[in-house]
């Protein structure tokens, strides 16, 4: 496992015993509990991939098929508790059965769960609705009139991450995509800085968000 | 170039186009939604102060209201009695043949006609429609009289410039306002010399009103909320802001007070 790994997985553990903390701190507040699953899922996942990664050195994308439709319905719950508008929530809460059976269908019929490969329609369908929750919920923000500063609010920076995280993410695999098929060592030069980075940003945006808690 | 490279260059462009666009679209955010927020701000103070003006419109007029109604039943009411207390009175005076009892009732009949004298006085200081009528320096030089002629105070007003008008309602608040402070400097000062002076300069109109009386702890007051002298002087200074005026005192203690108000004024075709 590559050191810059090692530090990813750190900071995905510092984040889960952030919201932990916060979740212990803010007397069991919702924003904390769902972050606390989400990144505690987190933490399980990357666990259980990087240990299979080293133990059986085989291809272990089928894990995110279970991964992202559980981290989407988290991400959906999570801003389920900040949309104002009721129309929104029930849009939200209804993206959730449909996501579900794209996730179903995709890896049943499409991409072939137990092949290794990735589930490629977690960014087609799951990134960019990843990014919309976040962009919603900062355009509620800024209607808000009575919001002093977004800064204080933990679930600006925890948008902010995710939305830079999901938008770049999509591009920057496909960039990957296309390294791999010209340079292979290119290609795992800049993983680093395609896959790890953004990763890097988003779990320091969170523990920001987290930390900057003001009530 | 390469389709491979082609597709590596678009990519990378891709994605430096979105990282910049979506660094500038929270910068934009963040300047926006502080820009809002300090607009909301103001929006909301002008609304308070809008709201503040209104209640104090609203007081102001039903303050005057009640003093002309009280004015009005002074005059008709009280003020017909003793009318008719004074007719039975000379009746009686006639009728009576004893010299004794004929210059009690007339001392009587004196007593009544200041009584009468004294209400009708105290019915123009009450009515509003009276400053309206007869404008503010009249209807304020009114009320030093009726003060004076208590023989217990004396009172002096002096004027500088050419008098013009300030509108019934700006007049009506000011007339108010200087009741309150004379009223003020007669209850609470113990003073017994008050001078008046109003200034109509062309862009400025200014009205001071000095007494000689105890004075008091201008700042302790004002620094204390709940203090009653406090709510009093604000609501003053509120009544002036009202107008468009501002009202500054001066008080030391054993050494008396000033009021004075000024009020911008824009002459009429400015």
């Amino acid at each position: 496992m590559a050191f810059s790994q090692y530090i990813y997985l750190s900071l995905l553990i510092l984040c889960f015993f952030i919201s932990l903390s916060q979740y212990v701190k803010y007397g069991q507040a919702y924003t904390y509990k769902v972050l606390f699953f989400l990144l505690g899922f987190g933490v399980f996942t990357e666990v259980i991939q990087f240990y299979m990664q080293e133990t059986s050195n085989k291809n272990v994308g089928f894990i995110y098929h279970f991964y992202n439709p559980i981290e989407y319905i988290l991400y959906a719950f999570l801003y389920l508790d900040f949309y104002i508008s009721t129309k929104a929530k029930k849009t939200l809460l209804w993206s959730i059965p449909i996501y579900l059976i794209f996730a179903i269908l995709g890896s049943l019929f499409v991409y072939g769960i137990l092949d290794g490969k990735k589930d490629a329609h977690n960014h087609i369908i799951g990134d960019p609705l990843k990014v919309i929750l976040p962009l919603y919920y900062l355009y509620e923000l800024y209607n808000d009139d009575s919001q002093e500063s977004v800064i204080i609010l933990p679930m600006f920076w925890i948008s902010v991450g995710t939305m830079f995280f999901f938008s770049l993410v999509a591009v920057f695999m496909s960039i990957r995509v296309e390294l791999s098929s010209l340079d292979k060592e290119l290609e795992r030069t800049l993983h680093f800085w395609l896959n790890t980075v953004p990763n890097y940003v988003m779990y320091i945006m969170y523990s920001i968000g987290m930390l900057w808690h003001r009530q | 170039m390469a389709p491979s490279i082609e597709h590596l260059v678009l990519a990378i462009s891709i994605g430096a186009f979105l990282f910049l666009l979506l660094t500038s679209f929270i910068v934009i955010f963040l300047l926006l939604q502080k820009r809002k927020y300090q607009a909301n701000q103001k929006k909301t103070a002008a609304m308070q102060a809008a709201f503040q003006q209104e209640i104090l419109q609203t007081q102001l007029e039903v303050q005057n209201l009640t003093m002309q109604q009280l004015g009005r039943e002074l005059h008709d009411n009280i003020g017909q009695l003793l009318s008719v207390l004074r007719l039975n009175l000379n009746v009686l005076e006639e009728t009576v043949e004893d010299e004794g009892t004929r210059g009690q009732i007339a001392e009587s009949n004196q007593i009544v006609e200041q009584t009468i004298a004294d209400v009708r006085a105290l019915t123009k200081s009450l009515d509003g429609d009276f400053v309206k009528d007869f404008g503010f320096i009249d209807s304020l030089s009114h009320e030093l009289q009726r003060i004076r002629k208590t023989r217990r105070y004396q009172t002096e007003i002096t004027t500088s410039g050419t008098p013009y008008s300030l509108g019934y309602q700006h007049e009506i608040v000011l007339f108010r306002i200087a009741q309150e402070v004379i009223n003020n400097a007669l209850k609470h000062a113990a003073a017994t010399t008050l001078h008046v002076s109003v200034g109509y300069e062309p862009t400025n109109f200014g009205i001071t009103i000095k007494d000689n009386g105890k004075g008091f702890d201008y700042e302790g007051i004002m620094r204390n909320e709940l203090s009653k002298s406090g709510a009093g002087l604000r609501n003053i200074q509120r009544r002036a802001e009202l107008i468009g005026g501002k009202c500054v005192v001066e008080s030391k203690i054993n050494e008396g007070t000033t009021v004075c108000i000024k009020i911008e004024h824009f002459p009429v075709g400015n």
